[in-house]
This record gives structure tokens, sequence and C-alpha cells, in this order.
């Protein structure tokens, strides 16, 4: 055979040998894992109790594939009546994981950066916080609500994260949202 | 391509008649485009490779001389005396470098007939900017898509990602293409040569090159004579407090050996960007870069080894960082953000932090009149972590309470540092090609190609799943010259295979999905010189793109568009059949280029609302976007023109025009550039004092508001039209005998508020303000 072919693989080929090996120790695998720990959000449980503390109900909002994949598995419809005041208190769960988190502990501890919001599209509905964070400013998570007219419609609660305390003023949202779930709502 | 030799004869009047020739046959080059750098004197030659340039203004001038599959030239020519003719002329031929080894390497300029755009080295120091997209944008037809001022992709004739192809040291750069905030990791300072080819590419490149693709080569390293020599650059931004370095060093002949070396290295770090009204949080990123160079042998036989690394971490803007639509609409009614940031170098989540490594190594070896046999190697590898900013809520675990309060620290650790999307992506190319030259001005190459891709996904985010790819591809194209004329064509088909993993959130087992696509891509073009000064270039190609695996598979929020993506596992290949016309014109004092460009697209694919069923999620109702293909049209213009008033005043205009149909719905396609035109005025004004090539150049780009988008479909409709006023001023200068150069430039100098409809934050930010830019670049070493 001609001498090129000595001269090019005596270049070429030791050049690739060496490349291949230098490449044998990278991996095509991910270091980082494969499901993180992060915690998400699958449900939103409503309890309430009235004035003196007297469980009436809970009602229950799950996704409990999470975000995306089956459709929520469970919204249930609030039903309270004109009647008297009721105390609430919104719980925040993760069933994803085994057991089952409450995340609602760490939101109302890191209360500065975390606000419920609370709207419905009845007429009548009246919601008052009744918790503070550090900075004397809502959280939200325990509210007094009361009903003037019958009807059907939604309750909706929405959770805002905080990023900056300083941006909380106790009255907008943030433009990061949490949380953010449709109860049908049913005044008797 | 071998450079191209240059033959100058002078005459007693500022007349300058020269000769274009090949550098090797020495066969005069028709059609070739000369100009006077600076000055916007320029002619194209002529059937014998002659051309004549009057009124040469100075002692002394550059000439660029380009031409489609040729390495641009720039060489600096006197422009009087009589006597010394003779000896300038053998000294511009001692000077020319008859043969680079990696020029060779050039990837995009198989087709002598399509129209491309060179921007050398010097240019490209000129117009650097941040991103490497941003550095392209002075051509017309090439915009840029931007989430931030630290991400940007570029768009060719209305197309991105994955239907472009840039290729890097001779392969194609493989990244995540699939979101807007994925730009192409690669340096803008990387020494090299770039290739801008608009119009389908497929059968050289292969799937993708639909649009056009971006060629960056690096600078040609020579083992012809001996030499050490460097460059060291500096860029400042005081829009965003932007500082960057870049230097390489190179030698060649080193131990009177067969071998050139370069190393290469850059920095950047810039802080947050300012609107003219408020400073946008969190924009801030820095990068650096490292790369070597080796080529080992002649230009019968060697082989070139190209390594780089580069590392960045960029800052997401935190009032683009929603929690769900209302959140977006929110920001959109407002109309700026909530709060203006401080000036801040900090970089927080949510953030992006991506590594390219990428190694290529080239053969080549000739044949002796056989042919030039190349053999390509690549490998690279793109590992991209996104971290959300939401990642501080956390459990403790356990039964005892202080183990849960220690599991609790652990985990959040543990969960700052963890993005919440990490996708590695390792790619390895290889490639055999066969060029020849026939006699009768016929050339061309046979070639065949594979690959093989490897993402691994980790994190909590499901818009990409594990995937494994191989394709392969075989090829061959042909030109022949013929008096005035040049004919080309090409034929390529491929073979795709892709085996994905498939788990969703909450899946305990995986699904195993293969699917296989196949396509031909072909090519026909023909460039014919009417006149000296006039030529014409036609062009039709086929060419196609696998779908990508997000357009199959994704099952998540994507929250860069607060929108639920769901993929397509049966979408099939998509098509496109591309016809360009370019008409160039060129006489003394003037010259305009004209590119006509109609694509249709056969299954194009795209995410279209599905208004009937939003995603309910915890976080609120997603508008649910489905993957469909339908039939689409892309048609547009792109326009250049100069005209010189006098010796040292020139006028120039250059603009696009891109209009998409969706032809399934009637619809405009989304996302296309407003129509643009940029009006300008050169002064080169030669020596001022000691400052060389002293140049001033002043445009306004004007962008009309994008009237062509689908009501409804979008969250807030397109922003209105702008105009901005650019000032650039610079020159060269002589430091300890170095010619170093030196530019000032402003972007938008009044300093007005506007926003592009290709940026991401148009919905919630104006794009930045003011921006003094200073670029100050030195050679070293022998000259």
């Amino acid at each position: 055979m001609h001498a090129w072919h000595g001269r090019f693989f005596s270049r070429f080929i030791p050049v690739a040998v060496a490349v291949t090996l230098a490449l044998a120790g990278c991996s095509e695998t991910s270091t980082h894992p494969d499901d993180d720990d992060h915690d998400i959000v699958t449900t939103i449980r409503l309890d309430v109790t009235d004035t003196l503390g007297n469980a009436v109900r809970s009602w229950t909002w799950e996704d409990a594939d999470g975000p995306g994949g089956a459709a929520p598995n469970r919204i249930d419809t609030i039903v309270l009546s004109t009647n008297a005041p009721y105390l609430c208190s919104v719980h925040v769960l993760n069933v994803l994981a085994e057991p089952d988190e409450d995340l609602t502990p760490v939101i109302v501890s890191e209360g500065i950066h975390h606000q419920f919001f609370y709207a419905s599209t009845l007429t009548g509905i009246v919601v008052t916080y009744n918790d503070k964070d550090a900075n004397g400013r809502p959280i939200g998570q325990r509210i007094r609500l009361s009903a003037s007219e019958a009807g059907k419609g939604l309750f909706i609660i929405e959770l805002s994260h905080f990023d900056d305390a300083a941006n909380k003023n106790g009255v907008d949202p943030s433009d990061e949202t949490d949380v953010r779930v449709e109860f049908p709502l049913h005044i008797q | 391509m071998l450079p191209i030799l240059l033959a100058l004869t002078f005459f007693a009047d500022p007349h300058l008649h020269g000769i274009v020739r090949d550098s090797v046959d020495g066969v005069a080059l028709q059609g070739a485009t000369v100009r006077v750098v600076g000055s916007r004197l320029g002619a194209i030659t002529d059937a014998a490779g002659e051309f004549h340039l009057h009124d040469v203004v100075g002692d002394s001038v550059t000439l660029e001389v380009s031409m489609i599959g040729y390495a641009v030239k720039r060489q600096r020519v006197p422009t009087e005396g009589s006597i010394v003719v003779t000896v300038l002329l053998s000294r511009s031929d001692v000077e020319t470098r008859p043969v680079d080894v990696t020029s060779a390497a050039s990837s995009v300029n198989a087709f002598p007939t399509q129209p491309t755009r060179v921007m050398s080295a010097e240019e490209i120091d000129a117009q650097r900017a941040a991103t490497l997209a941003a550095t392209l944008e002075r051509t017309p037809g090439v915009t840029s898509v931007t989430t931030g001022p630290g991400i940007a992709k570029p768009m060719i004739h209305g197309m991105t990602g994955t239907r472009l192809v840039m290729t890097n040291a001779g392969i194609a750069q493989e990244g995540q293409q699939w979101g807007q905030e994925h730009g192409p990791e690669i340096d803008p300072f990387v020494p090299a040569r770039i290739t801008i080819l608009k119009g389908p590419a497929g059968v050289r490149l292969g799937p993708n090159a639909m649009g056009g693709a971006i060629s960056i080569e690096p600078l040609p390293l020579s083992t012809q004579t001996a030499s050490l020599r460097g460059e060291a650059g500096m860029n400042i931004f005081t829009n965003n407090g932007q500082g960057a370095l870049g230097a390489w060093l190179e030698t060649s002949r080193p131990l009177d050996t067969d071998v050139a070396l370069r190393a290469q290295a850059s920095l950047r770090k810039a802080a947050t960007a300012r609107t003219p009204n408020y400073t946008l949080g969190n924009t801030g990123f820095d990068a650096w870069s490292a790369g070597a160079s080796m080529v080992v042998g002649n230009d019968t036989l060697g082989v070139t080894v190209h390594g780089t690394m580069f590392s960045t971490t960029l800052g997401i803007y935190d009032g683009a960082h929603m929690g769900n639509p209302t959140d977006l609409e929110r920001a959109i009614a407002r109309g700026a953000p909530e709060t203006s940031a401080p000036f801040s170098y900090d970089v927080d989540p949510p953030r992006q932090e991506v590594a390219h490594r990428l190694l290529s190594v080239q053969g080549h070896w000739q044949l002796g009149d056989v042919g030039r046999l190349k053999m390509t190697y690549g490998w690279q590898q793109n590992d991209r972590s996104e971290f959300d900013a939401h990642n501080t809520r956390i459990v403790g675990r356990g039964d005892d309470p202080v183990e849960r309060a220690r599991d609790s620290v652990a985990r959040l650790e543990r969960a700052l540092q963890t993005p919440a999307m990490n996708l590695l992506l390792t790619t390895y190319n290889g490639a055999v090609e066969m060029e020849q030259s026939w006699l009768g001005g016929m050339d061309g190459a046979v070639g065949v190609t594979g690959l093989r891709q490897v993402n691994d996904r980790a994190g909590s985010v499901y818009l990409v799943p594990d995937y494994e790819a191989y394709g392969v591809g075989l090829y061959a194209f042909e030109s022949w010259s013929v008096d005035r004329w040049i004919f080309s064509g090409g034929l390529r088909v491929d073979r795709r295979w892709l085996t994905a993993w498939l788990k969703g959130r909450g899946d305990t087992t995986t699904t195993v999905d293969e699917r296989e696509w196949g396509a031909i891509s072909a090519s026909m073009g023909m460039q014919w010189m009417i006149l000296d000064s006039w030529n014409v270039l036609v062009n039709a190609g086929l060419s196609w793109r696998p779908p990508q695996v997000n357009e199959l598979y994704a099952n998540d929020v994507h929250h860069g568009a607060a929108r639920y993506e769901v993929g397509d596992p049966e979408l099939d290949r998509e098509r496109a059949l591309g016809i360009d016309v370019t008409s160039r014109h060129a006489v003394r004092g003037f010259e305009a280029e004209a590119t006509l460009h109609l694509t249709h697209f056969d299954k194009y694919i795209q995410a279209v609302p599905d208004a009937e069923n939003p995603t309910v999620t915890v976080r609120g109702t997603f508008p649910t976007y489905q993957f469909v293909q339908t039939d689409a049209v892309i048609v547009g213009v792109d326009l250049s023109s100069t005209l010189d008033l006098s010796d040292i005043i020139s006028l120039y205009v250059n603009g696009s025009m891109v209009r998409g149909t969706d032809l399934g719905r009637n619809v405009p396609l989304f996302l296309m550039p407003a129509d643009r035109l940029r009006v300008g005025a050169h002064l080169h004004l030669h020596d001022v004092l000691d400052i060389h090539d002293v140049h001033v150049d002043l445009s306004l780009l004007g962008v009309r508001t994008q009237d062509r988008y689908v009501v409804d479909e979008d969250y807030a409709p397109p922003p209105p039209g702008y105009v901005i006023a650019d000032l650039s001023v610079g020159g060269r200068v002589s430091i300890a005998g170095r010619d170093a150069r030196l530019s000032i430039s402003i972007r938008n100098v009044l300093d007005r508020p506007y926003r592009d409809y290709l940026s991401q934050y148009r919905y919630f930010a104006d794009d930045p303000g003011r921006d003094i830019i200073l670029r100050f670049t030195i050679p070293f070493g022998d000259l």
C-alpha cells in the first residue's frame, strides 16, 4: 500500500485513541437525583369549626398525582349556612410524599413570605384574618368567615409567595402564586 | 476552500486595478466582491477576475475580498506611488498564506449558489455583544429571540431553535433547543470566522437545517511558517456594568515541528440590566470559556483537534417568574415591575447554570488527483440546570422532633443546591467525506455521517424525558462553473431512531417508546452573472427535521411561557421546501442586494391552545397547549443597499420582512419577527492625527409593531413599534508598533423605552436602555 497510509494512521489513530480514552471518564448520567426533594402541593384542606370551637366539617381539594397527568381527583363542595360565623383553618399537604406531609407549619413559620387570599363569586361572604406574621401582617392560615345570603357559587383560596418580605403589604397578592384552587360553595 | 490570491497593479491616478485569482490553480475568479473597508467603495470582479476601483482616497486602503465558497480576505494595499509598484506586488504575494490547513474545514459553503454572509474575525470584533446571536443581528433577515440581556437565540427568516443548525469547529452544536430561554452555548469571544447561510442547508448539514445555518469556524492555524502571536481584547458595556476579557495565543512550528497550537480564554461578568425607567432584578450573569486547538501535519495530510469549555450562570428576571396565568395578567396590567431592583452583580434563583464541553477531531488527506478525504469526530456534552425560586418550603421527616428539625435543615440545604431540572445531553458525531475536483470547473463531495445522542433528565420538571437517539446520513453534492454560470445540486438520505423512557410525576413505572423517521433532502441552485455588475442566485431546497422530544412527550407547566404543554408521540417529521432568489448589483458608488424567500412546510409542528381543555392544577388553571402539525408557509424579503454620497460619506439601508401563515387554520404563525429597517450614514475619514481608518456610523433602527397575530392566543398583543438610534465611532491606533483597534458604540443613544416582540420579557418589562460599549483589541507577537 501507499506510504501515506502509514503516516496518516500514525497521526490520526493516536489522536483518536487519546480522545476516546479521555472521554471514557465522562459519564452520560446526570449527577443530580432523578426525583428531587422539592415539596409540591397536592392537597388543600379547609377545616371549619363554629365560634365555640366545635368541629363542623373538613373539605378537600386534591390532585393526588401533582400538576398535570390526571385531573384533580377530589374537589369537595363546601356547604355552610347563613346562621353563624365560622372559624376556618386552611391546610396545605403533599400526599405524594410517603407518609403524607403537612406543609402548613412551614408556611406559618415563614409567615412573612406568605399570605392566603380568599374570594367568592357569591355576595355576602365576609372573610377576616385571624392571625399575624412577625411583621404584624396577616398570614390568613386562620380566618373568620360569615355568609349573609344563600346561594351557590365558588370559594377561591390563593396562597401568594413573597420572595422579598418587604413586598408583602397585607392587601395585595404577589406575582408568585403557589396555590390557587376553586371550591364549589353552597350557602344554605 | 483555499484563500484568494490577490494580484494588484497600480496606475498613477487614484484608481485601483486588480485581479482576483484562486491561490492554487491561478484561475481568475469571477463574481468576487471587492470592498474598500470603511468607505463603501466596492466592485464585483468580471469574467477575467479583474476589478477597478476609482477615486480611492488615502495613501493606503484595506481591501476586503469575499466570494461564496472562499474565505474572506482582508489586505492592506497602497494607493499611490508608481516606483514601488513592483515591490509591493511581490510583497503582497508573499504575505498571502497560500496554505491554511484548517480552512478546509468550511462546512457551510458547500453550495456556491446560496446567499451567505461571512463575518471576518475583525467584523465580529467590531460587532461583539454579550451573546453570539446579538453579534449577528446586523445581517438582514437575521434577528434574535431574547430572554433578557444574557440569553439570545438567533433566528433566520422567522425560523429558530430546531429549524436552524449551528456548527462549531465542524460539528453541529447540540444543546437543549426546545425553550425560548435556551440560547446556544457558544462564547462570542471565540477567535473565529462566522458564516451565515440563509436558506435550506439540509443536504450538507442534515436534519434541522431548514431556515439556514450558522457556522463558527476557529481561525485557521497554519504549520507553514514559524510564528508566535496572539490577541487580547476587552469589552465594557455600561448598561449592565458588564466587563469581558478575551485572549488567544498561537504558535506555529514550535521546535521546527509540523505543529501549530492555539490556546484561548475569556471571562465575562454582568450585573442587572437597566431600562430607561427601572432596573430588571436578577438579570446579571457571568460566563467563562477556555479552549485549545492543535494542528499537526500540512495541507496534504493533517489532523486538527479543537476543544472548548463554556460555562455560564444566568439570572432570570425575577419579575418574569410567575406562579400562574393570573400572576402574568396582573404583571401585564401593571405594565412595569412592582419595584425597581437595585443594581447588583448577584445572581439568585431563578437562574440557569449551563456548561458546554465540545471536542472535535478533524483529519484530512489529499489523495493526489483522486480527491480529498476528510474525517470528523465530535463529542459534546451540554449540562443544563435550571433552579426554581420556590425551593425553600421543606418539611422535616422522622418521628422524633429533633430528628425532624435536623432533617428539615439538611433537606433545605440539599434543595437549594438541587436544580428543579437538570438535563445532561451527550452527543457523538462522526463523518467521512470525500471531496473531488474535476477539470471543467466541477467540484463536489460524497459523505456519510453518524450520530448518537443521550439525554438524562433529573429533577421535578417533566418537559423532556430520558432518551437515546441514533442517526445516519448519506449525501452527495456537486457544483459546476461554466462561463457566467455556476450550477449546484445535491441529494441526501437520513434516518433517525429515538428511544424514550417515559416516567411522569408520581409514576412508579417507566414506559419505553420507540420512534423512527427518515427523509430525503435535496437542493438545486444556480448563480448567473448577468452583467459584470449584476448577478442573480436562485435556489430550491428540500429539508426536514424529526419532531423534538418535548413536542412528542412534554407533559408539564412550561413556566417560561406560563402554559401547560402536552406533547403528541404520534407526530410525524416536518418537511419544508424552500425557494429563494437573490439579486446583487454593484456599480461605482452603489451596491444593492435583495433576497426573496418562500418556505412551504408540510406538517409544521407548533403548539396551539386547546381552549376546551384547560389544565387545572393546585396553582390555578393554565391554558393547555397541544403540539400539532399543520401546513404552513413563510415568505419574506431581505434588503440591503449602500450609496456613496462622496468619498467619505455613504448612506446605507437594510431591512427585512417576514410573513408566516398557518395554512390549516389560516391564521398568522406565532412569534414571527416584526418588519424592520435600518438606515444609516457612514463617515470614513481615513487618518485623523495618529488614528487610522477613523469611522463614524450613525443609524436608526425602526421596527414596526407585529400586527399579524391571533387575538386571544397570547397573553398580550404584540408591543408597539419603535425607533432607536445607534452610534459608533472607531479606528485603529498604533501602540508600541501594534495595530490596536478601538471603538465606542452607543446602543439606543436616546435612551428610549421600547419592547421588542421577540423579547420574552415583553409582557412585563421594557428592553434595556442606553448602552455604551467600549471595545479594544490589540495583537501581539510576530506580525
